[in-house]
């Protein structure tokens, strides 16, 4: 059975012989980062390395996430770094961000990473720009921001929502579940009926394990039925900060 | 303000170039570039210059999206030069843009400001160019690596050169006297406009 996988990774394995092993000569796509490797490549190298939290589908419609035990040396949950796969694995090149620890791991591996676009912003406005622009190219992007700047993005879904632009925005919330700044509160109590009322679809998660199936719907909802998303990664998710 | 004179005001400050000759002289052929626009006046410029153009993406909203728009599609289609073509207001409303495409430096991405140091569409009232802000100097400073002014014609030819040949981002504030863009009537529809541009470059 052949799974997708990101172009690092299938790199990685080709280094240690594992694809030559198999037999597969493996191409990647220019216009994608992501490439088809045999399943057992995939699961010989789970705990092998740090590339230990590897997406991979199933061969039948429906996709079926599979997070491997957390490797000894990883600090912080496994679904950071398997949605980073996820989100590679599906074509996404251009991640725009303004930082948030929510996001941080998103952030450093699509930095580190040759096979992608990495794109600090000044605003989150901006990044609604940058995608919109990447959708005319024929890339597709992510927006990674925080619940805060939700505010600074309205003015710019108008182009979302005009141009039936495809559009992919992951958020960490402040001002929910456990806040202990009073000044992320009206923001992020206001993030989800905001972003509805510019015509974003919104899907929340609480819980880890829903993390990559969730993406994975919000990305075909997204790349494939040409829709406006936000995932919103709750505080019971991320954890409350307290200042 | 007088539209269609220009006041010595003006011609202190460099608006003297008329936008209708300008514009056109600086793109030059516009099929060498993918194109987004600002609003209003400098879409009806390009709208008007390429005849609506399939490879052209003009805005009537979302202001001060221009910038990032085009940084978007110049990350995505590197071996294309993108043009972005916007007006003072429009960039002035998002200025740290140019911040983005100073530290994102695609090499295929030129910018031109189409300054007339006023809101056209407003009723004419000043904006902070005339007023004093050097939005070259701005580019400049966030470390944008080529960046040029035009106010005389003869400037005009070197600049539309540079926004060919420069292997980084350009920025190039281009002056003109405040005076109407050529009319023109564009599909204002984005969807549809989205969806032609989409298939004259990608094919899908």
């Amino acid at each position: 059975m052949l799974v997708p996988c990101c172009f690092r990774l299938a790199r990685v394995l080709e280094q240690r012989g594992g694809l030559r092993a198999s037999g597969l000569d493996y191409k990647p796509d220019a216009s994608s980062c992501s490439v088809f490797v045999p399943l057992g490549a995939l699961y010989g190298c789970r705990r092998a390395d740090k590339y230990g939290s590897i997406c991979v589908f199933d061969t039948e419609a429906e996709k079926v996430a599979l997070t491997p035990e957390k490797s000894e040396q990883t600090a912080g949950p496994a679904w950071p770094d398997a949605l980073y796969d996820l989100l590679c694995a599906e074509g996404v090149t251009l991640f725009a961000y303004v930082p948030d620890a929510g996001h941080k791991v998103l952030i450093e591996r699509s930095l580190a990473d040759p096979s992608v676009k990495s794109i600090p912003l000044t605003t989150e406005e901006e990044g609604v720009g940058v995608l919109a622009g990447a959708n005319l190219g024929g890339a597709k992007g992510v927006l990674l921001m925080q619940s805060s700047g939700v505010g600074n993005c309205v003015n710019f879904l108008s182009l979302v929502k005009s141009g039936k632009f495809p559009f992919l925005i992951l958020i960490s919330m402040r001002g929910d579940f456990g806040e202990g700044n009073p000044w992320q509160m009206p923001m992020g109590q206001s993030t989800q009926r905001v972003l509805e009322a510019m015509g974003v679809l919104c899907m929340r998660i609480e819980n880890a394990d829903d993390v990559l199936p969730t993406v994975s719907a919000a990305l075909t909802m997204t790349f494939k039925s040409g829709n406006a998303v936000a995932v919103l990664l709750t505080q019971k998710l991320l954890g409350a900060k307290a200042f | 303000m007088s539209y269609g004179t220009t006041t010595q005001e003006q011609l202190d400050r460099g608006y003297v170039l008329d936008r209708r000759q300008a514009v056109p002289a600086l793109v030059g052929d516009h099929r060498d570039f993918l194109i987004v626009t600002g609003l209003a006046g400098t879409a009806k410029d390009i709208a008007h210059l390429s005849h609506d153009g399939a490879h052209v993406f003009t805005m009537a909203g979302a202001m001060g999206a221009a910038v990032s728009i085009g940084l978007g599609l110049a990350l995505a289609k590197p071996e294309r030069r993108v043009l972005v073509v916007t007006g003072d207001g429009e960039l002035l409303m998002n200025v740290g843009a140019l911040a983005t495409v100073a530290v994102t430096r695609p090499p295929n991405l030129a910018v031109v400001c189409v300054d007339n140091g006023h809101y056209g569409e407003t009723g004419g009232q000043r904006s902070h160019t005339s007023l004093g802000v050097d939005l070259k100097g701005i580019a400049a400073a966030a470390g944008i690596p080529a960046t040029r002014r035009v106010s005389k014609q003869d400037e005009v030819s070197a600049a539309s050169k540079l926004l060919r040949e420069s292997n980084g981002p350009v920025f190039v504030v281009l002056k003109v006297r405040p005076g109407d863009p050529p009319a023109y009537k564009r599909n204002m529809d984005a969807a549809a406009c989205r969806l032609r541009f989409r298939a004259a470059l990608l094919g899908t």
